[in-house]
């Protein structure tokens, strides 16, 4: 018994859900390490905050890696839906004094329902024509949004903020000396994060999971072969926008404000840019994105310090061709992203790398890698 | 003219060609029968430069060609009449014809040429000015015929030029296959199911069977073998 | 009713560039089927360029400029980045597009700041409002009309009457069998690229001093150029520009006769893809594409 406790796998979680469960704490059990160069940056407060987001992220981009990435269905309007939930969240909480959990889950199925419903006219739409009617939902959400019809829940241009409230959720008051507001906040996401995670994960590897595979990789074969696509084309919406829906009301919680534009087409085209870096059609990918996501601020301000001049030459607004310019490469490169390339490293034996590597000399390998990196550049006219 | 030798040619990890060789005299009618999928409109390609040889040369008039981009090897003089027509639907007979002299500079004899087609092909003629789209399908094979010859090509090829015509439309095409070699001395290169019309109007014969080489003969020969008469020419 | 003809002819105006943009997502998803999200921005980059040659020269000498720029920056994006995903799935293309538009976007913001800039109109067509009756048509409309129509002309010429023209049209019906006839498809390519960015450049320009020149002008603009492409059958140049004027000509008088407070265009644009694109996904004009099993 105590044997199969201490396999490697089992030590593995197990350090992983410590860190998990800890995280909030580390800046106070460590603190001594906050001048460290590496740790340092670990034991610092804001982390927690951050380590929030990144569970929201992670949420809101596996659902979009269930549609795009396995269902193969291209959405740009993901971001619409994140808005849906987090508009609905919001007005729940504020407007109708509903209960937190409540809210988000309310948020979570209303924006299901409503992305299963939007699967349908997707049904007849694929590929391109597919991009264009999301592109048009993102572009048109926030004017809609606006609009009298519903201005009296969401306020138009002005938004929906919680200063009278003040953000939830709020720390219960048995836990209030253990735990503070940050602290507390990390926990409500990353628990719901944690178990949307393992709810993706199980969803992979079901039935559920390669009708999806299926229907991306050949529409009409897996017609052939008795799967009802339409349904599942549905459900693969409906799935996704749930967990867009879950992932917007939770990242209300960390915003003390919700507009029109919060969720516009910039952002849905990063977050395909991040999935793409990260890794489609595949969990962890998902969390690699997330992870691009939560730090991109900061990546790029990293390559502002590395790049001379980089100061001057204003790299930091320069984020968007950043985005683009690495999705452009990536796709360019191979598609499976972070994750793809993770696992074809994994597939390597140590011992096999550095045979080749001692068997080959300097020249050869920088012609040979000059060679591959440029191939999809070559001219191909066939 | 053309020489193929030890040809292998793959669509991804398919292997369509393994080790084919073939010659073309200059002035003949050399035909290429065999099965669906033994390699001909792979071999056809290969040579049009649409497909590249993973080993082995082809030679056009003693140069090597075989990496050429294919617009090279029009204007070198060979130009085919692909598999299943493929002729511009949306475009008119004449700007699909047109569109066969492209790599051409000399405008009058293209206009002569065209005339020549039109002689040919009379239909063509008549319906100069409607969408391809609307053709028949023979009306279709002699335009897809029609648009190789006007790259005043020497040397012609034809891939199944026979497929899914009337038997009569089948003998016209072939008789026009005939007048094109003997009176405009354009070498041709066929590729056929229909081995007998084939074998009609060919001096040599090759037999493709999956990828390889299996027969060649002189036309005559092949019409006797026994073994091609059962399997190809049913009798 | 004069009220009616005006908002008619500002439809048309505006429906014209929206007809221009269009055309060039068709130019481009004819020819390699692949649909170009980063139309809009291409154009507005294309735009500020101009924008920098009006400082130091004339109008025209500018306008001149960033068409031939236009070229050139369509050429090369094609070439360098399109071209490496042209076979392969149809979702890379779409992809580097979607890349594009970021990326784009950021550039033209980093380089020139959030500020609209302010644009001129085309210099022939100053002056006051054109009167016919009781109606009045402002000079500047009819400039923009006038001005798309000579475009659309003269591509249409050059597609009909110009071997590379024909060349081109082949290339997007059949690339094995241009290729046969001694086509080079890359340069087709390239060429369709670069056509359609400088067509996007001049309704670009013919844009901005409606809009204000700023680095978020094109967002609803290329909503509305789908939406005229969609509606015109993706294949069909004519049908985009069909598309594009009456887009241009419905938005103005639902906007006019609007009976609720605020804007519902960009969600009108919407509802009309969503709609086309259930009901009859080629559009009014396209051809129905067989899908091969």
């Amino acid at each position: 018994m105590v044997q199969s406790l201490l396999r490697p796998r089992v030590l593995g979680l197990a350090l992983l859900g410590l860190v998990i469960l800890g995280f909030p704490y580390f800046n106070t059990m460590f603190e001594f390490m906050s001048g460290w160069p590496f740790f340092g940056w670990w034991v610092d407060p804001f982390r927690i905050f951050q380590a929030g987001r990144f569970g929201v992220w992670i949420i809101i981009l596996l659902g979009l890696n269930l549609l795009t990435g396995y269902s193969g269905q291209i959405s740009l309007g993901h971001g619409a839906f994140v808005a849906v939930g987090a508009y609905v969240a919001a007005i729940l909480m504020t407007q109708y004094d509903v209960h937190v959990i409540l809210a988000v889950v309310a948020a979570g199925l209303f924006t299901g329902a409503v992305g299963f419903l939007v699967g349908a006219p997707a049904l007849r739409l694929t590929g391109p024509y597919l991009a264009i009617a999301t592109l048009a939902v993102v572009i048109a959400l926030p004017q809609i949004l606006k609009h009298d019809l519903v201005s009296d829940w969401t306020l138009a241009s002005q938004g929906i903020n919680f200063y009278e409230q003040g953000t939830p959720p709020r720390t219960p008051e048995m836990l209030e000396d253990m735990v503070n507001k940050d602290q507390w906040l990390y926990y409500c996401t990353i628990v719901p994060a944690l178990i949307m995670t393992v709810l993706a994960w199980n969803i992979t590897r079901s039935r559920l999971g390669r009708a999806f595979i299926a229907i991306r990789d050949t529409e009409i074969g897996a017609q052939q072969m008795g799967i009802d696509v339409a349904l599942y084309k549905m459900t693969a919406f409906g799935v996704s926008s749930f967990y867009a829906g879950i992932g917007g009301a939770l990242f209300v919680f960390s915003e003390a404000v919700l507009g029109p534009a919060t969720f516009d087409i910039v952002i849905s085209l990063t977050m395909l840019a991040v999935l793409v870096l990260g890794g489609m059609a595949s969990v962890l990918g998902s969390i690699f994105a997330a992870a691009i996501m939560t730090m991109r601020i900061e990546i790029v301000d990293t390559l502002v310090k590395l790049i001379p001049f980089g100061e001057e030459l204003r790299i930091d607004a320069l984020r968007g061709a950043i985005y683009g310019g690495l999705l452009i490469v990536a796709i360019i490169m191979g598609p499976r992203g972070l994750a793809g390339g993770i696992r074809e490293l994994a597939k390597v034996k140590p011992s096999a790398i550095i045979e080749r590597v001692r068997s080959l000399r300097v020249a050869e390998v920088l012609r040979i890698g000059t060679q591959r990196l440029l191939q999809p550049f070559r001219r191909r006219d066939r | 003219m053309l020489k193929v030798s030890e040809v292998h040619a793959s669509y991804g990890p398919v292997l369509a060609l393994r080790g084919v060789s073939l010659e073309v005299p200059a002035g003949s009618i050399v035909a290429v029968l065999g099965a669906n999928g033994a390699g001909k409109s792979s071999m056809l390609r290969a040579i049009s430069g649409l497909l590249r040889p993973s080993q082995g040369t082809i030679e056009f008039e003693g140069r090597r060609i075989d990496r050429l981009a294919p617009e090279r090897i029009v204007q070198m003089g060979i130009s085919q009449a692909p598999e299943g027509r493929q002729i511009f639907t949306e475009l008119t007979v004449m700007e699909n014809l047109r569109l066969g002299a492209y790599t051409r500079n000399d405008g009058k004899e293209v206009k002569q040429d065209l005339e020549k087609v039109f002689s040919y092909f009379p239909v063509l003629g008549e319906r100069r000015k409607q969408e391809a789209g609307t053709l028949s399908g023979g009306e279709q094979q002699m335009l897809s015929i029609g648009r190789a010859l006007m790259a005043k090509p020497k040397l012609l090829l034809l891939d199944e030029p026979s497929l899914g015509l009337a038997p009569m439309l089948v003998r016209e095409i072939f008789d026009i296959i005939k007048t094109v070699n003997e009176q405009d001395g354009i070498t041709v290169l066929l590729v056929e199911q229909d081995a007998n019309m084939a074998l009609g109007v060919a001096r040599y014969g090759y037999v493709l069977e999956t990828g390889e080489v299996a027969l060649h003969e002189t036309a005559e020969n092949l019409r006797r073998d026994e073994s091609v008469r059962r399997a190809y020419l049913g009798y | 009713m004069e009220q009616f003809i005006q908002q008619v002819a500002t439809g048309l105006a505006t429906g014209s560039i929206y007809a221009l943009l269009a055309l060039a997502v068709v130019l481009i998803y004819r020819s390699t089927e692949v649909v170009n999200f980063a139309q809009g921005e291409m154009a507005m980059l294309t735009t500020f360029i101009a924008w920098t040659f009006l400082t130091s020269m004339n109008y025209w000498l500018a306008f001149f400029l960033a068409v031939l720029v236009a070229l050139f920056i369509g050429a090369l994006l094609e070439r360098v980045l399109l071209r490496p995903v042209e076979e392969g799935p149809v979702l890379n293309p779409i992809i580097v597009t979607l890349g594009l538009f970021t990326a784009l976007n950021s550039v033209v913001l980093w380089r020139y700041g959030g500020d609209p800039k302010p644009f001129p109109k085309v210099p022939f067509f100053e002056g006051g409002p054109f009167s016919v009756g009781a109606v009045a048509i402002s000079r500047a409309n009819i400039g923009v009309f006038c001005a798309a129509v000579v475009i659309m002309v003269a591509l249409y010429l050059f597609f009909t009457y110009t071997k590379v023209g024909l060349a081109m049209r082949a290339t997007a019906l059949n690339r094995g069998a241009s290729r046969l006839v001694g086509i080079r498809v890359g340069q087709m390519l390239t060429l369709g690229w670069a056509l359609s960015a400088a067509v996007g450049a001049v309704a670009g320009m013919l844009a901005a001093p409606i809009v204000a020149l700023s680095t978020n002008m094109m967002f609803g603009l290329i909503l509305f150029a789908f939406a005229a492409a969609v509606l015109g059958g993706l294949t069909s140049p004519l049908g985009a520009i069909l598309g594009g004027l009456t887009l241009g000509v419905v938005q103005n008088l639902a906007a006019t006769y609007n009976p609720t407070e605020s804007s519902v265009d960009l969600a009108i644009a919407f509802l009309i893809i969503v709609v086309v694109l259930v009901i009859r996904p080629t559009g009014l004009l396209g051809k129905r594409a067989v899908r091969r099993v």
